[in-house]
C-alpha cells in the first residue's frame, strides 16, 4: 500500500483501483483534501514563528548560475536571521507541448530535445522510448545498449558542469571570504582528510581551487565536460541534440573503434570521481564542523521521486503492461521515497500517483476534477483527471501575484505529496531497493552504495555513499559528487554489456517501424541529470493529440498546489538560516542561493518566450539547437 | 584558419551564419581552412578553438543594428578590453546553463586566450527575425558578396 492521500487500493491482481464509496475522489476541494493540506511543520532555527514586523521581502531575479530563467521571492526574518517565506517563479514560457500538437510524432524526438541545451539528449532519449511504445517497436539489444551509453556520458557531462561552474563557486575562497571570512581563516589550518587522493593539503587549498575562472577544480570541470561530450558524440552522433535516436533504436554507425574511443575517455572519469568525492566530502564536512546549522540550509522532508534509467538490453520491451518488470531491472531504480522510506519501485504505481496542478501557475484549468477522457492507464490502473494523459496546456499569464498565479511551472505531485528529484534521489532508490544485478562495480547495501572505481593513475578505490538522514543543500551536492562515480560504475557495466553484444555479433541497433493510425496512449520514462523525466503522449490518425513533458525541475521548482503546500524549492528555502556574517543591510543571501543551486535547476526544461504580454528584460536563446 | 558561422537557428536572418557556412562547405577551400558552425554555447566554442588553434578566425553572422537590410559590415574583434572576472564568470555560468550568446563566446574565448589576435566579423544587416527558415530577400541577395569577402579574408 503506497498511497496515503489518494483513495487508491490494489486489487488481487495488483491493479490500482479507486476505493469504493468515496465521492469525487480526485476533487481538490473535497473532504479528502483537508487531510493533506498542511503547513510547514519543521522547526525554524531560532524559533517557530516569524518575528512581528521584522520580515523583509527579498526578490532575487534572476538567480544566477542556474540554467534558464528563475526568480525567487524570499521573506527574511532579519531578527531571527532565517527565511520564513518563499515563492519560486519560473519566468519564461517555451510552449513545446503546444508546438508538438498536431505534428507527426517522429518530430517529437528532435523538437523536444530543443527544450534544453544542457540535457537535450535525455529528451530525445525518452521521446524515442515513448515512440517505441506508441509504434509497438522493440529495439534490438544493441540499440538499447547504445542509448544507455549515450545517457551515461550525458550525466558525466552534466554533473561536473554543476559541481564545477554553478554550485562550486559558492564554497570557494572568493565567495566565502565575503560572507564568512572566519571559515576561510579556519580552513587555512585545517588539513584536508582526503589529501592523499586529491593532493590538496588544506581545506583552503580546495576552496581556492573552486574559485571561479582561476581555480583548478573549476577549470578541470570545463575540461571534463569536453571529454564526456566526446563520449556522447560516439554514441549519439552529436550532443546536446542527438542525431541518431529513433523509434526502435539508434542509427549510429558503430564500429569497434566507437566503443574503444568511448572506453578510453570513460577511464579518465574513474580518477576524477575519486577526487571529486574527496573534495566535496572535505569541504562540506568542514563547513558542518564550523557550524552544525549548515545542516538546516535547504532541508526539507525526505520525499523524492525517480523514474529510473539505463535498461537491461535483453529485458527492455516497450509494452505498457510490461513496464514494471523491465523498470525494476534498470541499473538505476525507479522509486518513491516517502519520509525516508522506499514505498514503491513499480513504474505503474509511480505513474498512477502523478498529477499536475495549475492553481498557482499561468495556465487554464482543464478539468473540474471529476470527468476525464482516460479513467485508467493502458494496464487498467486508475489515473486522475489531473494526470498527464488527461491534461491540456493552455497558457494564461494573468493574476500575477503570490495569492493567485506566479509561475510558468506547473505543480506536479505524487499522491498529492510534494516531491523532489535528483541524482541523489536515484542513488537513494537504488541503494534502498537492493536488487542491483551482480557486477564488479556497484553494490547496494540498503543504507548506501559501494562504488568500486578501478585503477587508472590513482589506485583502485572503493567509495561509499551513505543515504543521508536529512536531505539538505549539502547532501544534494555531496550526492551529486558521488553521482559521477555512480554513473561511471554503471556505465562501465553497460560498456561491458555492449562489448558482449559486439563480440557475439549482435550488432544490429535499430528496427524498422511504421506510424500507426489508431488512437494510442504511450509514455517514456527515464531520468535527466536532475532526476525524474517523463514524456506522455496521446495520438490519433498518425498525429500527436496531446504531448506532456514533466522534467525534474518541474517537480523541484513547482509553485504551491491547490492544497497550499509549497513546492520543493520553496519548502527547502523556508526555515533556511542566514549563516553569513554580513549585517542585515548587507546580506548576500548565500545560504538561500546555496539552497536553490543545490537542486541544479534547469529552467529551460521546466517552462514551455513570452510573446509580448510581459516585459522581456533580455532575450536569450537557451538551447544549443542546430538544424542537423 | 577558421571560418565560423554564428547565429540563432530557425530565426530566419538571424540564422544567416550557420546556414551560410553550410552552403559554402561544397566550395574549394585550402587544406588549412576549417569551415564550422559555431552556434553553440561559449565553453563548447572554446573547446573547438582549443582543438583547432587557428591563427586567424572569421565569424559570419546576421544581426540587426539599424542599417538598411542587407548592409554588409566587416570589423575586427576588439582584443583589448575584457570585462572584469566576475562578469566573465557570470557569462561562462550562463553558457554552461545553455544560453547561446555571441558576446559570451567572444569574451570567454578571449579570456582563455583561445581567440587569435587576427579575428574579424563579417556581418549582414538582418531584416526578418521571425520564426522560420530561409532569408529575407535583401539578406539572400547578400550571400554572394559575403562569400567574396570571406574568400578575400582567406586569401589575405
Amino acid at each position: 500500500m503506497c498511497f496515503k492521500n489518494l483513495p487508491i487500493d490494489f486489487d488481487e491482481s495488483g491493479k490500482a483501483r479507486l476505493r469504493e464509496g468515496v465521492a469525487n475522489p480526485y476533487a481538490i476541494d473535497g473532504e479528502n483534501a483537508k487531510a493533506y493540506t498542511k503547513r510547514i511543520q519543521r522547526p525554524i532555527a531560532g524559533g517557530s514563528v516569524a518575528t512581528e514586523g521584522k520580515v523583509r521581502d527579498w526578490m532575487i531575479d534572476p538567480i544566477t548560475r542556474v540554467a534558464g530563467a528563475l526568480a525567487v521571492h524570499v521573506g527574511l526574518d532579519v531578527e531571527k536571521r532565517v527565511a520564513v517565506e518563499a515563492h519560486s517563479m519560473a519566468m519564461l514560457f517555451r510552449g513545446y507541448e503546444i508546438i508538438l500538437q498536431g505534428r507527426d510524432p517522429r518530430d517529437a524526438i528532435d523538437i523536444s530535445s530543443r527544450a534544453c541545451g544542457v540535457c537535450g539528449g535525455v529528451h530525445s532519449a525518452v521521446s524515442s522510448q515513448l515512440l517505441d511504445m506508441a509504434f509497438g517497436v522493440k529495439p534490438p539489444p544493441m540499440g538499447v545498449a547504445v542509448r544507455n551509453l549515450g545517457a551515461g556520458a550525458e550525466m558525466m557531462y552534466d554533473h561536473p558542469i554543476h559541481l564545477g561552474l554553478l554550485a562550486g563557486p559558492d564554497y570557494s575562497t572568493a565567495l566565502v571570504s565575503v560572507t564568512n571570512p572566519e571559515i576561510v581563516k579556519k580552513a587555512e589550518t585545517t588539513p584536508a582528510p582526503h589529501a592523499h587522493v586529491h593532493g590538496y593539503k588544506t581545506v583552503k587549498d580546495i576552496m581556492d581551487a573552486m574559485n571561479p575562472l582561476t581555480g583548478a577544480i573549476y577549470l578541470e570541470a570545463i575540461e571534463f565536460t569536453r571529454i564526456a561530450r566526446e563520449m556522447c558524440n560516439f554514441m549519439f552522433g552529436k550532443y546536446p541534440h542527438p542525431s541518431t535516436l529513433v523509434p526502435g533504436g539508434v542509427t549510429t554507425t558503430l564500429s569497434t573503434t566507437s566503443f574503444n574511443e568511448y572506453y578510453s575517455r570513460l577511464i579518465k572519469f574513474f580518477d576524477y570521481s575519486k577526487r571529486l568525492a574527496g573534495w566535496w566530502d572535505d569541504v562540506l564536512d568542514f563547513f558542518l564542523e564550523c557550524n552544525p546549522d549548515y545542516a538546516l540550509v535547504g532541508a526539507r522532508p525526505n520525499n523524492l521521486i525517480q523514474t529510473g534509467i539505463w535498461d537491461d538490453p535483453w529485458a527492455y520491451d516497450p509494452v505498457y503492461e510490461k513496464v514494471p518488470e523491465w523498470g525494476n531491472l534498470r541499473w538505476s531504480k525507479p522509486g518513491v521515497i516517502r519520509d525516508g522510506e522506499l514505498v514503491t519501485t513499480d513504474l505503474h504505481q509511480i505513474n498512477a500517483g502523478c498529477e499536475e496542478f495549475v492553481t498557482h501557475s499561468f495556465y487554464d484549468e482543464w478539468t473540474d476534477g471529476e470527468n476525464a477522457k482516460y479513467a485508467t492507464d493502458p494496464a487498467g490502473n486508475a489515473i486522475s483527471p489531473y494526470h498527464y494523459w488527461n491534461k491540456s496546456t493552455t497558457p494564461r499569464p494573468e493574476g500575477r501575484n503570490f495569492k493567485e498565479r506566479y509561475s510558468w511551472s506547473v505543480a506536479p505531485r505524487w499522491d498529492r505529496t510534494v516531491m523532489e528529484t535528483g541524482v541523489y534521489g536515484r542513488m537513494w532508490t537504488t541503494a534502498a531497493a537492493q536488487n542491483t544485478k551482480p557486477n564488479d562495480f556497484i553494490e547496494a547495501t540498503g543504507d548506501g552504495l559501494k562504488l568500486l572505481m578501478p585503477k587508472f593513475e590513482l589506485p583502485e578505490m572503493e567509495l561509499e555513499w551513505k543515504i543521508p538522514t536529512q536531505i539538505n543543500a549539502f547532501e544534494r551536492n555531496r550526492g551529486r559528487a558521488y553521482g559521477v562515480a555512480f554513473t561511471a560504475a554503471i556505465t562501465m557495466n553497460m560498456l561491458l554489456e555492449a562489448f558482449q553484444l559486439w563480440r557475439n555479433g549482435e550488432t544490429k541497433a535499430s528496427t524498422t517501424f511504421s506510424v500507426p493510425k489508431g488512437e494510442i496512449v504511450a509514455v517514456g520514462f527515464t531520468e535527466a541529470g536532475r532526476g525524474y523525466l517523463t514524456h506522455h503522449m496521446t495520438m490519433d490518425k498518425g498525429r500527436i493529440v496531446n504531448y506532456q513533458i514533466s522534467t525534474p525541475s518541474t517537480w523541484n521548482a513547482a509553485p504551491r498546489d491547490p492544497f497550499g503546500n509549497p513546492g520543493a524549492y520553496e519548502e527547502a528555502i523556508i526555515g533556511t538560516p542566514l549563516l553569513e556574517k554580513n549585517a542585515d543591510d548587507d546580506l548576500k543571501g548565500i545560504d538561500v542561493l546555496r539552497t536553490i543551486r543545490s537542486f541544479d535547476p534547469c529552467m529551460p526544461c521546466t517552462t514551455h518566450l513570452d510573446t509580448g504580454r510581459g516585459v522581456i528584460v533580455r532575450e536569450v536563446n537557451s538551447c544549443s539547437c542546430t538544424l542537423d | 584558419m577558421l571560418v565560423a558561422g554564428v547565429g540563432n537557428p530557425w530565426l530566419r536572418d538571424l540564422d544567416f551564419g550557420p546556414q551560410f557556412v553550410r552552403r559554402i562547405q561544397a566550395e574549394e577551400w585550402p587544406r588549412d581552412v576549417a569551415i564550422e558552425d559555431a552556434s553553440y554555447a561559449a565553453h563548447r566554442v572554446l573547446h573547438l578553438l582549443q582543438d583547432l588553434r587557428p591563427q586567424r578566425v572569421v565569424f559570419v553572422s546576421g544581426f540587426p543594428r539599424g542599417d538598411p537590410p542587407g548592409t554588409l559590415r566587416r570589423y575586427p574583434v576588439d582584443q583589448d578590453a575584457l570585462p572584469d572576472d566576475d562578469e566573465i564568470a557570470e557569462r561562462l555560468g550562463e553558457a554552461a546553463g545553455g544560453v547561446i550568446d555571441f558576446d559570451h563566446t567572444l569574451i570567454v574565448a578571449r579570456h582563455f586566450k583561445a581567440l587569435p589576435h587576427d579575428t574579424v566579423v563579417i556581418e549582414v544587416e538582418a531584416e526578418d527575425t521571425a520564426f522560420g527558415t530561409g532569408f529575407s530577400d535583401p539578406v539572400e541577395a547578400s550571400v554572394g558578396r559575403v562569400l567574396e569577402l570571406v574568400k578575400e579574408e582567406v586569401a589575405r
